[in-house]
C-alpha cells in the first residue's frame, strides 16, 4: 500500500499548479467561452433550455442538437417526396404538372440527400454515440470534434442544395436535379449537358468530413474503453456495440471512395483531368451501396440492443452475432458493382459481385434468426407491446421483407427485369422506411426520455405515430412494387396515363401524406415531452432497466416489471450454437445451389452486354448514340437510315445494338411482358451491346431511357417501330396482343377521329411518343394543335427560361405564333430512311392544323421528328457558380400507320 | 419451526411459447414479411425469362424461409 505522505506531488491534489501544456488549447478555450456566452442567455428561456437541454452536459446537448437536426431534415425530406409525388398525382388525375422539371427532379434529389444523410446518417450518429458512450461507461472527450462533425453534416446538406438567387429575380431552380447522388459524367463541366454548381462538390466534401470526424471521435472512445475494460467475459463489447463498431469501421471504407470519386470529378471539371466514367461509377458505388449498409446497421444494432433488453435475456448466440458483424464489415465494401450489372463491365467483376451479394445474406440470416431465437421462451406476460417493442417488430419485419427482395436485384438475370424500375424503390424503401426508420424510432423511443430526463408525455401520440408510419410505409412500398411490376421506371413523372398506373400513383400520394402526418405526431410528442414531460426517475437503475422504464412510458397500462432478472442458462451454449450452425449451413447450401442455377443466365446477360454477339444473317445492325435527351439511330441491314429516337426493324428480325453515349449514362429499356425485357445501360466512354429479336407482331413499342439523365428525363423516350415483313396490315393484332405488355407503348388511335393536342410538357395527348395513328391507305386526314396555353416553363418548344408563364407565351405572341421547327409527315423507307411527304417549315402555335395527304400503305412519322435545343438560363444566371443545363429534347412526334 | 419461509411458488400455467407470445408474434411477422418478398417476385412470373432468371432465387428464398421456421420452431428456448 502506498503511503500518501511519500507520494510524489500531484496536480490532482493541488500540490502543483496546473502545467500550461495540460490546459485546453487556446482554440478550445475560446470556443468554450463563446459557446457559454451563447448558451447561458438562451438557457434562461425555458423553451430553449428544455428543448436543447442547455443545462445539461455537452454530450447530451450535442446529441439533442443532432436529433433535432435529424428530425428537421426528415420532415423537409418528406416534403420533398411530396413535391415530386404531388406532380405525379396531378399528372395521374388531371394530366397537368405545375412545378418545373428542375423543381420536380431536384425534389427527388434533395429527398434522397436529406433523408439519407441529414436524417438517417445524423440520427445514426446521435444514437450510436449516445449508446456507445453510455454502454461502455467511458467519459466523452473531444467536444469540439463532435461539434465540428455536427456542424459540417448540417452545412453539407445545405451546400448540396446548390445556390439560389434572391436578386434580380428569385430563382431556386439551381437545386440539383441529378439523383440522390451523381453518376459521372452527369453534372461535370465539359462532360455533360447538365452542369452542376461547385457547391455540390463542396457539399460532398463537407459531408464526408463530417462523418469521418465522427467515426474518428467514436474510435477514440472505443479505444478508451478497450484500455480500461475488465478482464474476461465482462470485458467484451455488448452485442449491439459490435454493430456500432462495425459501422464505425465501415465509415472510412465507405466514405473514402466518395472522396476519390468526387475529387476525380472536380479534377475533370476544373483541371481537365481525363475521366473514365465507368471506373468512376464503380468507385462511387463502393460508397453508394456501402452507405445503405451503414444505415441498415441502425435497425440491426437497434434490435440487438432492444430485444435482449425487452425480453430480459441475453442474445441467443453472442459468437454468431460477432461473426455477423465481421461479415458485414468484410463484404459491404465489395458490393457496389451490383448497381452496374447492366453496364459493359467485365463479366468476372459482375459475376464476382453477384456471388458476394449472395454471401452477405449470411450475416443477415444469422442476425434475424438470432434475434427471433432470443425471444423464444419469453412468456406473453413477461413482454409488453410498448412503442419500443412495436417499432422493433416493424424493423424486424421491414428488414426481412426488404432484405429478401435484395437477392432478386442481386441476381444478374432478374436484374434485367428490375433495374431502374420502381421495384428497386420498393426494395429500397422497405429497407429504409420499414427497417431503418423503424429501427431508429425504436431506439429513439427508448433513449429520448433518458436524454432529456423526462418520460414520454403521451402514449396515444406515440401509437398514432407508429400506426401512421407502418401504414404509410406499407402503402408506399406496395405501390412502388405494383408500379414496378408494370414496368414503370423510377424518377419518371411523365408515365403512361393508364388506369392502373394512375391508381397506384394516387394511392402512393395517400401513403406519403399518411406517413408525413404521422411524423408530426412524433415531433409533437417529442417537443411536449422535452418541454413538459414528467421527470423520469432512473437513479439506481441499470442501463437496461432505464431503457425499460423509458419504454414503458409509451404503454398505457404497464404491467411488466422493469427490473433485471438474473439469467441462468438452461440451454447450453453448444446446443444453441448447434442450432445456429444448422441454420447457417442450410443457408450456405442454398446460396450455392441458387448461384449454380442462376449462373448460366448471369453469364448470358453479361456477355451479351460486353461483347457483340454473332448476329444471325438478316439482322438489323443498329448503332445508338445517346445524349441528353435522345438517341441518334443509324441502321444498316435490311433497313437503312438515320432516325432520332426511333429504332426500325421488321417483325421477328434480330436486332444487333451497338450503343455508346455522351453526357450521361443512357439506358435502352423496352419492358416487354410477353418477350424478354430489353434493358442495357450505356456509360459514356464504353460500348454496350445487345442482341434481341424484334416482336413478331408489327406495331409501335415504347422504349424509354431507363437512366435518369437530367431535368428532361421524362421526354427522353424512343420507340421500336416493328414493320411487317410483307404488306402493311392494320394494328389489330398488335392491340389484341396487348402490345406485348410494354406499358410504354403509345396508345393507338384512328387518325380521322384523333384530336392531337400539345400539352405543357411538349407532348401530344400526354404520350411520348405521341399516339400511334392508324388509317387506311388513300387520303389520310388528322388534325393537331399546340395551343398557346400549353406553352410554359416545361414546354421545351420555347427556349425562354422564366417561372412567369406569360414570358414564354409572350415570346410566341411576339413571333406571330410561329416557331422555327419543321413539322410534317415522313415515310419510313427501307433504303432511304425518312422521306418527307408533307412538311411545313414552321410550327404554328394556337392553330388547328388539318393534315390531309394521299398516302400509300406504309409506316410514317408525324410531327416534330428532330430534337429541339434547349438551354435553361433564367435571367442569364447560368454560369460557373450556378451550373447550366442544355439538352436536345423531342416529344411532339409519333407514328402514323397506314394500312391496306 | 424457525428460519425463513420458503419462497412462495405459483403454478406456471402459461406456456413458454404460446400462440400469442412474443416468439409467435415475431414469427408471424417474419412469415408475412417473407411472404411479401416472395409475392413481389411472383408478380414477374409472366415474364418469359422468369424461370431461368428469377425462379432459382425466389425458390431459394422460399426454401430458406421454410427452413428458418422449421429450425426456429424446434430450436431450444433461450432459457
Amino acid at each position: 500500500m502506498t503511503d500518501p505522505t511519500n507520494a510524489p506531488p500531484s496536480v490532482d491534489r493541488g500540490d502543483l499548479p496546473e502545467p500550461v501544456f495540460q490546459k485546453p488549447p487556446i482554440l478550445t478555450r475560446v470556443l468554450d467561452e463563446a459557446e457559454a456566452k451563447i448558451r447561458e442567455p438562451l438557457a434562461r428561456w425555458k423553451f430553449f433550455q428544455r428543448l436543447f437541454l442547455l443545462d445539461r452536459d455537452w454530450m447530451t446537448r450535442i446529441t439533442m442538437l443532432m436529433l433535432i437536426g435529424a428530425m428537421v431534415w426528415g420532415v423537409i425530406g418528406g416534403l420533398d417526396a411530396t413535391g415530386f409525388q404531388s406532380q405525379a398525382y396531378a399528372y395521374s388525375t388531371t394530366g397537368t404538372i405545375t412545378l418545373t422539371n428542375q423543381e420536380i427532379y431536384s425534389s427527388v434529389t434533395l429527398h434522397g440527400l436529406r433523408m439519407l444523410f441529414g436524417f438517417a446518417q445524423q440520427l445514426e450518429m446521435a444514437l450510436f454515440g449516445l449508446l456507445a458512450i453510455n454502454a461502455m461507461g467511458v467519459k466523452p472527450r473531444h467536444k469540439w470534434a463532435l461539434y465540428t462533425s455536427v456542424g459540417l453534416i448540417n452545412a453539407s446538406i445545405m451546400l448540396l442544395e446548390g445556390p439560389f438567387y434572391l436578386w434580380p429575380t428569385f430563382n431556386d431552380n439551381y437545386f440539383p436535379s441529378l439523383g440522390w447522388t451523381f453518376t459521372s459524367p452527369l453534372g461535370i463541366q465539359g462532360q455533360s449537358a447538365y452542369v452542376i454548381g461547385p457547391l455540390w462538390f463542396i457539399g460532398w466534401y463537407a459531408l464526408a468530413a463530417a462523418v469521418l470526424i465522427w467515426a474518428g471521435w467514436m474510435l477514440v472512445h472505443f479505444r478508451d474503453w478497450f484500455r480500461t475494460r475488465p478482464a474476461g467475459a465482462a470485458g467484451r463489447l455488448p452485442v449491439s456495440l459490435l454493430f456500432i463498431l462495425a459501422t464505425v469501421i465501415l465509415i472510412p471504407l465507405t466514405y473514402a471512395p466518395i472522396l476519390v470519386s468526387t475529387t476525380w470529378d472536380v479534377g475533370t471539371y476544373y483541371l481537365g483531368w481525363a475521366l473514365n466514367p465507368l471506373v468512376n461509377q464503380v468507385i462511387f458505388w463502393m460508397f453508394g451501396h456501402g452507405i445503405v449498409y451503414i444505415l441498415f446497421l441502425i435497425p440491426v444494432a437497434a434490435l440487438y440492443l432492444l430485444i435482449p433488453i425487452l425480453s430480459k435475456r441475453p442474445i441467443y448466440s453472442y459468437r454468431f452475432a460477432l461473426v455477423a458483424a465481421i461479415l458485414f464489415i468484410v463484404l459491404t465494401p465489395l458490393l457496389g458493382i451490383h448497381h452496374l450489372f447492366l453496364t459493359a463491365l467485365p463479366t468476372w467483376s459482375t459475376y464476382a459481385t453477384m456471388v458476394i451479394s449472395f454471401l452477405i445474406i449470411i450475416p443477415s440470416a444469422i442476425t434475424f434468426f438470432s434475434l427471433w431465437m432470443t425471444v423464444k421462451g419469453v412468456r406473453r406476460s413477461q413482454w409488453e407491446w410498448n412503442i419500443v417493442a412495436l417499432f422493433a417488430l416493424l424493423a424486424f419485419a421491414g428488414s426481412i421483407a426488404g432484405g429478401l427482395s435484395g437477392p432478386d436485384v442481386a441476381t444478374i438475370g432478374s436484374d434485367v427485369d428490375l433495374h431502374n424500375s420502381l421495384f428497386v424503390l420498393s426494395h429500397f424503401h422497405t429497407i429504409t422506411i420499414l427497417g431503418i426508420v423503424a429501427g431508429g424510432y425504436a431506439v429513439l423511443y427508448a433513449v429520448f426520455p433518458l436524454l432529456c430526463g423526462r418520460a414520454w408525455i403521451s402514449a396515444w401520440l406515440a401509437r398514432v405515430h407508429f400506426v401512421a408510419t407502418a401504414i404509410g410505409g406499407i402503402i408506399i412500398v406496395l405501390c412502388f412494387e405494383e408500379l414496378g411490376a408494370l414496368g414503370i421506371l423510377r424518377r419518371q413523372v411523365l408515365f403512361p396515363n393508364v388506369p392502373a398506373v394512375d391508381m397506384y400513383n394516387v394511392i402512393l400520394m395517400a401513403g406519403i401524406v399518411i406517413i408525413l402526418v404521422g411524423q408530426l405526431f412524433f415531433v409533437l410528442n417529442g417537443f411536449l415531452t422535452a418541454y413538459r414531460g414528467r421527470p423520469l426517475a432512473t437513479t439506481g437503475l441499470s442501463f437496461d432497466e432505464a431503457i425499460r422504464t423509458a419504454a414503458r412510458s409509451t404503454y398505457p397500462r404497464p404491467t411488466v416489471p422493469i427490473h433485471d432478472v438474473p439469467v441462468e442458462r438452461k440451454t447450453s451454449r453448444a446446443r444453441r450454437e448447434r442450432v445456429e450452425k444448422i441454420w447457417v449451413g442450410s443457408v450456405m447450401v442454398l446460396v450455392i445451389i441458387v448461384l449454380a442455377a442462376a449462373t448460366p443466365q448471369a453469364f448470358s446477360v453479361t456477355q451479351g452486354i460486353t461483347s457483340a454477339a454473332n448476329a444471325p444473317a438478316g439482322s438489323e445492325f443498329v448503332t445508338l448514340t445517346g445524349q441528353p435527351y435522345y438517341w441518334t439511330v443509324n441502321e444498316t441491314g435490311p433497313i437503312h437510315g438515320t432516325f432520332d429516337n426511333a429504332i426500325v426493324a421488321y417483325a421477328g428480325q434480330w436486332i444487333s445494338i451497338n450503343a455508346s453515349a455522351t453526357g450521361a449514362t443512357q439506358s435502352l429499356y423496352i419492358p416487354f411482358r410477353s418477350l424478354p425485357v430489353v434493358n442495357v445501360q450505356v456509360v459514356p466512354g464504353s460500348t454496350s451491346y445487345s442482341l434481341f429479336q424484334a416482336p413478331s407482331t408489327p406495331g409501335v413499342y415504347g422504349a424509354p431511357d431507363g437512366e435518369f439523365d437530367g431535368p428532361w428525363f421524362g421526354q427522353d423516350a424512343a420507340a421500336l417501330i416493328v414493320l411487317p415483313t410483307g404488306a402493311v396490315s392494320d394494328l389489330s393484332a398488335f392491340q389484341s396482343a396487348g402490345g406485348l405488355g410494354d406499358i410504354y407503348n403509345p396508345p393507338v388511335m384512328t387518325a380521322a377521329s384523333a384530336s392531337l393536342v400539345g400539352d405543357g410538357e411538349g407532348l401530344f395527348n400526354h404520350s411520348i411518343p405521341g399516339p400511334t395513328l392508324y388509317s387506311a391507305a388513300g387520303v389520310v386526314s388528322f388534325s393537331w394543335e399546340v395551343p398557346l396555353s400549353s406553352i410554359g416553363i416545361n414546354n421545351y418548344l420555347v427556349n425562354v427560361t422564366s417561372n412567369d408563364k406569360n414570358a414564354q407565351q409572350q415570346y410566341v405572341v411576339d413571333h406571330n405564333y410561329i416557331l422555327p421547327y419543321a413539322v410534317g409527315i415522313y415515310q419510313i423507307n427501307a433504303t432511304r430512311g425518312l422521306v418527307p411527304m408533307l412538311v411545313q417549315p414552321s410550327l404554328t402555335i394556337n392553330h388547328v392544323v388539318n393534315e390531309s395527304a394521299s398516302l400509300a400503305s406504309g409506316v410514317y412519322l408525324y410531327g416534330l421528328i428532330s430534337p429541339v435545343s434547349y438551354s435553361y438560363d433564367p435571367d442569364g444566371q447560368s454560369n460557373g457558380s450556378t451550373g447550366s443545363q442544355l439538352g436536345e429534347v423531342m416529344g411532339l412526334w409519333g407514328v402514323l400507320w397506314v394500312g391496306p | 419451526m424457525s428460519g425463513p419461509a420458503p419462497p412462495a411458488t405459483e403454478p406456471d400455467e402459461e406456456p413458454a411459447n404460446s400462440w400469442f407470445g412474443p416468439f409467435a408474434i415475431f414469427g408471424y411477422i417474419a412469415a408475412i414479411a417473407g411472404g411479401w418478398a416472395i409475392y413481389e417476385m411472383l408478380a414477374y412470373a409472366d415474364l418469359p425469362t422468369f424461370t431461368v432468371a428469377t425462379l432459382p432465387t425466389v425458390g431459394g428464398i422460399a426454401i430458406a424461409l421454410a427452413i428458418f421456421f422449421w429450425i426456429g420452431a424446434r430450436a431450444p428456448s433461450n432459457d
